[in-house]
């Protein structure tokens, strides 16, 4: 036998002995756990994501083919494959326009991922020469210039370096995996133009792709020069040609945002409900256990137990529902995010970037110090009314 | 003189009426006296003993232990004070169900500030008590008796110089009636105080002195 | 009684989500054209399923512990297999974004643990009981 029994014994052995109760309690701050945890982790995902996406998307105004807009917004945010082309002119039509500091375009072609799978993956070829949205950050990954035969990819599309991979029958070697970015980037291959052209060159690609030669492009992305403001060099693009859409990035940024705070207040106000009822219903569960041993508290201050112990007593027993639920909880959630983040990012219409270690940590204090801040509250009302009694009506309860 | 009860009296109110549960109370305990109070339900016993023990505060009068007037205790005083002074047996049923029959002993040692092991003490108390098998059992395991017999076990563990027992025999039968009063004399001879209540004839075997209490106040 | 019923229950309940589940409630990607990784992964994860079920069985029919906690190992063992199966063992899809590596190898490991996980928690009571005896 232990030589003694302390406080957190005594309580764990209390918690113990009433299971079903406790199961009851601790199944409440699960779910509160859970979901809290689930929705900062999502939450928190998505910022970092948008903001990602803000630092990557590098130009002020993006042009594209009239009509597809949303393929387009698709292709960037979550990688969805889209196959729009417009003439390459484009580019230097656009140069001359006023305020226009610098141009670069890109081509997005759709590809069959690899021989196991029948989806399509976005492939998206752009001018080293002038590129300034993927070039930078390539160059962050991997130091030196592609050649034609060399791509760099997304990191979710299960890639390594050095890898051997074939697009329309042309051989490739990947050159570096990228970062993540939270992005559609993420799910995307990198080709220079070069190596574009070989693809487009190729038999397979002929009876695929819409486009025979690389006279054609998808986007092209300005940067304005200082001074100009953004949206009267947008309008006036849009005033001066036809059969182009011109967007505004952080206005497109502004769309995707918007529809994060909506998630946000929704989560929110589920988290702050949750809260509520978590606290009532643990109150009240834990008034009525502690109303019950009244007479178990009277027999513990009868053999000189202080209102100090007794009060430590409860509010162990507390903490160990609390962090026992918490723990549970946050593990669970955990558990099913870890294993269903692809799934999750995939269906998100929003950026979206997994959280590090460190903010994982961040997360599971703030979701800790809620719940055991509950579980304090839980215990409030009780100790009120047991300081308040004195060792024979704690007796005689139960009489 | 162990215990001295001086004057003591202790008022409540009911329905907008004042009575006494126990007015100008006298009453001196020596070191291994058996004391006997006995009256009907309602004459006062458990007010006084739980004056005596310092759950509640005389409104008058002073209780004096070991020449200390406990009054001026604070809570926590008071509650070392019943820890290590007090063996309290109380009416009915006053195991902890949570805890194994050893546990329930050394629960009152557990509270304490003591840290020495106290696991043969227990095994000692055990044995005069007659439950020495039952050491890891759970209360409900346990008949009426056997669970008295652990909560006089558990009033001795600190080596308290006074027990007081509310009516230790109560609903339990004759033999286990008569083994309970043998052990508090035995306790009595052992040189604690021993003061108990009673409705049971049995205690003018074994008490050395017996008081009648009646609405609050003893019979001479 | 109440320890058979509760096991049987939970793995047969268990085994069907891993023999059924890849097929209907978090299927596999689509084998029209060709027949990938991921095919063969869950046709064993159906062997396993059927496995599952059967030790279920088994535990209602057998009142001896000893016997019970053999189960319980051995299941401990098939749900560690049953995560190799789609991990190592045979595999999947090489693209995350594929629904075998988004959903169904998920749930399927998720599922896994949760067999691992509470026949662990079997085991140690079923051990107290045998030393209480």
């Amino acid at each position: 036998m232990k030589n003694k029994l302390t406080v957190f014994d005594i309580a764990w052995k209390n918690v113990k002995s009433r299971a079903y109760r406790t199961g009851v309690m601790t199944l409440f701050i699960f779910v509160l756990a859970a979901t809290l945890f689930t929705c900062m982790v999502m939450l928190t995902s998505m910022e970092n994501g948008i903001e990602s996406t803000s630092k990557r998307l590098g130009a002020d105004i993006v042009v594209v083919p009239a009509r597809y807009y949303s393929s387009i917004e698709n292709a960037l945010f979550t990688g969805e494959p889209c196959t729009v082309y417009f003439d390459k002119s484009w580019v230097e039509r656009l140069e001359e326009v006023e305020g226009v500091e610098s141009t670069s375009s890109q081509l997005f072609l759709a590809t069959l991922g690899a021989e196991c799978c029948e989806s399509l993956t976005q492939l998206i070829a752009f001018d080293e020469a002038d590129d300034f949205v993927v070039s930078p950050w390539i160059k962050e990954n991997t130091a030196k210039s592609m050649t034609d035969s060399e791509v760099v990819v997304g990191c979710d599309l299960g890639l390594h370096e050095g890898e051997e991979v074939t697009y329309y029958g042309v051989d490739f070697t990947v050159a570096g995996v990228l970062e993540q970015s939270g992005m559609g980037y993420d799910h995307t291959v990198f080709v220079n133009l070069d190596g574009a052209r070989r693809i487009i060159q190729s038999e397979s690609a002929k009876n695929f792709l819409t486009i025979q030669n690389d006279d054609f492009i998808s986007m092209v992305n300005l940067k304005v020069k200082d001074g100009y403001d953004i949206e009267a060099v947008s309008n006036a693009i849009a005033t001066k040609y036809e059969d182009i859409a011109v967007y505004i990035t952080s206005k497109m940024l502004g769309n995707v945002e918007k529809d994060m705070k909506g998630f946000s207040t929704y989560c929110k106000i589920l988290s702050v409900i949750l809260v509520l009822l978590s606290t009532i219903a643990v109150v009240s569960i834990f008034s009525i256990t502690i109303n019950e041993r009244k007479r178990e508290f009277g027999i513990f201050i009868l053999f000189g137990t202080s209102k100090k112990q007794l009060i430590e007593i409860i509010v162990i027993e507390a903490a160990i529902i609390t962090v026992i639920g918490t723990l549970a909880g946050i593990f669970a959630s955990g558990a099913v995010m870890l294993f269903f983040q692809n799934l999750i990012s995939a269906n998100m219409a929003i950026p979206y970037l997994e959280l590090d270690f460190v903010g994982m940590l961040v997360i599971l204090l703030k979701c800790i110090l809620i719940t055991l801040g509950m579980g304090c509250v839980s215990t409030i009302y009780s100790l009120i009314n047991l300081g308040r009694s004195n060792g024979v009506d704690l007796l005689k309860e139960g009489e | 003189m162990l215990l001295a009860v001086q004057n003591v009296s202790k008022r409540y109110k009911h329905k907008d009426m004042d009575f006494f549960a126990v007015k100008d109370m006298n009453l001196t305990v020596d070191n291994g006296e058996f004391i006997a109070i006995c009256g009907p339900s309602g004459s006062g016993k458990s007010t006084l003993f739980h004056m005596i023990s310092g759950l509640l505060k005389p409104d008058s009068g002073c209780i004096n232990f070991q020449n200390q007037d406990i009054a001026n205790k604070n809570e926590l005083e008071m509650a070392q004070y019943r820890n290590a002074e007090i063996g309290y047996v109380l009416q009915g049923q006053s195991v902890l169900k949570n805890f194994t029959v050893m546990e329930n002993i050394c629960m009152p040692f557990y509270m304490s500030n003591h840290a020495n092991d106290i696991h043969n003490r227990a095994l000692e108390l055990l044995k005069k008590v007659g439950m020495e098998q039952y050491a890891n059992s759970y209360p409900d395991q346990l008949s009426g008796g056997e669970m008295r017999r652990v909560a006089i076990a558990r009033a001795l563990i600190n080596n308290p110089k006074l027990i007081i027992a509310d009516e230790p025999t109560s609903n339990l039968d004759k033999e286990n009636a008569i083994y309970i009063m043998e052990f508090l004399k035995q306790i009595s001879e052992a040189g604690i105080g021993v003061i108990i209540s009673s409705h049971d004839d049995l205690y003018q075997d074994y008490a050395d002195r017996v008081i009648t209490m009646n609405r609050g106040q003893i019979n001479e | 009684m109440k320890n058979r019923i509760i096991n049987a229950l939970f793995h047969i309940l268990t085994g069907v989500l891993l023999a059924i589940g890849p097929y209907t409630l978090f299927q596999v990607c689509d084998t029209s054209e060709k027949i990938m990784k991921c095919w063969w992964s869950v046709r064993a994860e159906t062997g396993i399923g059927i496995l599952i079920v059967f030790t279920g069985i088994l535990s209602w029919i057998l009142k001896n512990k000893e016997a019970r906690l053999a189960l319980n190992l051995n299941n401990i063992a098939t749900g560690i297999v049953a995560i190799l199966i789609p991990s190592w063992l045979i595999g999947g899809c090489a693209k995350e974004t594929m629904l075998c590596r988004s959903l169904t190898f998920p749930a399927i490991y998720i599922i896994s643990m949760v067999i691992i996980l509470f026949n662990i928690g079997n085991l140690i009571y079923l051990r107290k009981r045998i030393g209480n005896e």
